[in-house]
């Protein structure tokens, strides 16, 4: 019965610790303070630093200006005027390499304004409201069908009903946000505030057809013939699957599964020894997960060097303060275990350039294996985008394997197509699937009225 | 005892649509701390060493030039405010 009690006190302990956000909300008092920070630059014809590093061309100084005179219909009106997403943005954006990076306060010495956190504070100002900030305009009598509701397709969507164009967007899953709801790390975001921002969208009109799979010739004849125009916003699917021996073995995780399961709670306890393999933000995001499960003992295991990382620095440096380990120039040889994992085989690597302008390549020095024990081990080496739809459309045209898309207009070789997001840039930030949203939406919008 | 002389502020304006950035440059000292100190490096010292915007449809009205500069050279005023933008 105690252990029980103790049992259950550990588990909430976890849970907490687990959405512990990393960027927790302002109080009203904290944001005023805050935003009267901002030096609110910009001029007629020059924009604001911070402006032009933010994908989604949010009017950062007029947000906060408005905060800072306790403005905060100002504030929600102009940040959802830019980015319907905005409360998912304002949690999951890299803003230390995008608007905060870029202002103009660190260059005199001090710490930037903590956008992110402002930008926040104004969109869950504005969903708690229930209100829509965003109102259609009269209908153009036109149809667009959105094919997938993660960030790009949701953008897409709503700014295109916005333009009076009348939207339905279909997904194979029953909720809306894509690879937001299902694969962010939970210290970022849980499922809120995707719901509050779906729920805008539909009251100004897109149409959700959810658990409703566009997959065979036929359901995607009976979609183009309602539509107008047709949105490939697919994005990124399943991990890529990179086969070891062993990869059976209970213990072995693909990336997308196991924050899924985490986010679930589903899974709160991923043992001791936790081995993430791969050098992107996704595999970054897992470790620390996995210390917020309470693992003692991560590490992370990258076949190219630190420098050579795709992960961003400076969460690489919060993982290691974290105390996650970092195994550099290691690859893994195959999976260890009777019935379950116990351990990974790597072996060291070197990196050779062949070619100047590509990345260099690990090649494995043989005589160099070494065992790594593990409880768990999870696999986040990439997704692959979601491809299998692009056999079904005729007339798209390829390009090193990748779809060719106008990337002015995100219009395809088949000109009632239209795609953009993770499926053309490969997997990206949230914040630039949001700006492919919209992207989309004005080009689709010049090539119907042309 | 004479009159009070000022020194004749040589004011200069530069227009951004309906923004102006105005320099008393008779009072520069050619300290160099806005040129250190401007984010879109828009501020030079002229042949007489005294401060010249070299740029003006780059600036961005931050207002740290005015909050900077010591002899009170630049006045910024963006929609008819004046620099530091009070709320």
């Amino acid at each position: 019965m105690l252990d029980m009690r103790v049992r259950q006190t550990i588990n909430e302990t976890v849970s907490a610790a687990l959405i512990d956000e990393l960027r927790p909300p302002l109080s009203a008092d904290q944001a005023l303070v805050e935003a009267d920070r901002c030096l609110e630059c910009g001029g007629p014809e020059a924009a604001a630093p911070c402006v032009i590093a933010c994908p989604a061309d949010v009017d950062i100084p007029t947000f906060v200006g408005a905060l800072a005179r306790d403005d905060a219909d100002t504030a929600a009106a102009t940040v959802f005027a830019e980015n319907l997403l905005s409360g998912t943005c304002a949690r999951v954006c890299p803003v230390e390499v995008l608007c905060e990076a870029a202002c103009v306060l660190e260059r005199e010495g001090r710490r930037p304004v903590e956008i992110g956190r402002l930008h926040r504070h104004a969109a869950d100002w504005g969903l708690d409201r229930d209100r829509c900030w965003r109102v259609a305009a009269p209908s153009r009598h036109r149809r667009v069908v959105v094919l997938g509701a993660g960030p790009t397709g949701l953008v897409c969507a709503g700014e295109l009903a916005a333009l009076g164009y009348a939207v339905t967007v279909y997904d194979s899953r029953h909720e809306p946000g894509g690879l937001v709801r299902y694969a962010i790390a939970p210290y970022r975001q849980l499922n809120d505030p995707l719901s509050a921002e779906a729920r805008m969208l539909a009251e100004f009109g897109v149409e959700f057809r959810l658990g409703v799979s566009v997959d065979t010739m036929q359901a995607l004849h009976r979609v183009e013939a309602e539509a107008d125009a047709i949105v490939l916003a697919v994005g990124m699917g399943s991990d890529t699957e990179v086969d070891y021996p062993g990869d059976e073995l209970p213990g072995v995780w693909s990336s997308l599964r196991f924050i899924e399961e985490v986010k679930a709670g589903r899974l709160s306890d991923a043992g001791r020894r936790v081995i993430v393999i791969g050098g992107g933000n996704t595999a970054v995001d897992v470790a620390r997960i996995a210390v917020r499960l309470g693992a003692p003992d991560v590490t992370l295991v990258y076949r190219r060097g630190e420098s050579e990382m795709p992960a961003f620095p400076h969460e690489v440096a919060e993982a290691r303060g974290e105390g996650v380990h970092f195994e550099w120039l290691t690859e893994p040889v195959r999976f260890l275990g009777d019935g379950r994992l116990t351990a990974l085989e790597c072996r060291r690597t070197r990196l050779r350039r062949t070619d100047p302008d590509s990345r260099p390549r690990p090649e494995p020095l043989e005589g160099t294996e070494f065992v790594l024990p593990a409880d768990t081990a999870i696999k986040a080496i990439g997704q692959r985008p979601r491809c299998e739809l692009f056999d079904l459309v005729e007339g798209l045209v390829f390009r090193d394997g990748r779809l060719e898309i106008d990337p002015n207009t995100g219009q395809t070789a088949n000109p009632k197509y239209f795609a953009g997001g993770d499926v053309a840039n490969g997997g990206a930030t949230v914040v630039e699937a949001v700006r492919w949203g919209k992207l989309i939406a004005r080009g689709i919008d010049a090539a119907l009225e042309a | 005892m004479g009159a009070l002389r000022v020194k004749n502020p040589e004011p200069r304006h530069y227009r951004q649509g309906g923004a102006v950035l105005t320099t008393f440059r008779g009072w520069c000292k050619g300290c160099d701390l806005c040129i250190a100190s401007c984010p879109v490096g828009i501020l030079a010292l002229a042949e007489d060493d005294r401060i010249e915007v070299t740029d003006i449809s780059r600036c961005i009205f931050c207002g740290i030039c005015a909050v900077r500069c010591p002899d009170f050279v630049f006045v910024l005023d963006r929609d008819g405010q004046e620099a530091p933008w009070s709320s």
